[in-house]
């Protein structure tokens, strides 16, 4: 595995992958699950434009895109170095698996990965804490 | 440089993982890379300016372990990520229904 600062998380849904995929697209939907959205054209080159609190927007551009499959983007925040989201879909049974990674390189501090993952972390994690017990 | 910064080096990562299973000596640390000795010892040097590590003596030797609060901040920084996705991914459940409903 490459050096990734950043989280995965899996979650199932209960619907096909193209029902996910659209309530995951549509603009209308964005709004919804996600945050007040403008210009979405998902298509490499396009992307949209998030509202986040405080009026600070948030500019994801799309890197990768395969229908009903998978939709990679840049996430771009103002004066933050801009990280990546990916979001894959596959079927599992009568409903589909949604895998969310986002990869952040550290936004706050402008830098390049740092080559820490997540499972990593929560190894050492573990440790640290076996550690301070004894 | 900060702690986040210092630990994006490979050599650093390494020879964190490495105290991660427990503490070790500088020597034992450099058998591990083909890197000089001093090398190394710079790279501990780094590690301990930034907190990550910490050193004791023990008889000749001095000994290496983590330093847990730093990587403690570096999960916590982590962890507001996976709040906000863990909640927008709540919502997309709530907008799939939503959108299936006549």
């Amino acid at each position: 595995m490459d050096g990734i600062c950043g989280v995965r998380l899996t979650r199932y849904y209960r619907a096909s992958p193209s029902e996910v995929w659209a309530a995951l697209t549509d603009t209308a939907s964005i709004a919804r699950w996600l945050a007040p959205v403008r210009n979405v054209d998902l298509v490499p080159g396009g992307g949209f434009e998030l509202q986040l609190g405080g009026g600070v927007s948030l500019t994801a551009s799309v890197r990768s895109v395969e229908i009903e499959r998978l939709l990679e983007l840049d996430w771009a925040v103002p004066g933050e170095e801009p990280s990546v989201v990916r979001f894959e879909l596959r079927p599992d049974g009568n409903g589909t698996v949604l895998a969310l990674d986002h990869r952040l390189i550290d936004a706050r501090l402008g830098m390049r990965a740092m080559g820490i993952w997540e499972g990593h972390l929560t190894r050492l994690d573990a440790l640290l804490g076996e550690g301070e017990t004894r | 440089m900060n702690a986040l910064e210092a630990l994006a080096e490979p050599t650093r990562r390494r020879i964190v993982e490495l105290l991660a299973e427990r503490e070790r000596s500088a020597g034992e640390i450099a058998s591990h890379f083909r890197a000089s000795r001093p090398g190394i010892s710079r790279h501990l040097r780094v590690l301990r300016e930034h907190g990550l590590v910490r050193a004791r003596e023990e008889g000749q030797r001095r000994l290496y372990s983590l330093d847990p609060v730093p990587l403690r901040e570096l999960d916590e920084w982590l962890q507001r990520y996976r709040e906000f996705w863990d909640n927008r991914l709540d919502a997309l459940d709530t907008e799939i229904r939503r959108r299936r409903a006549p």
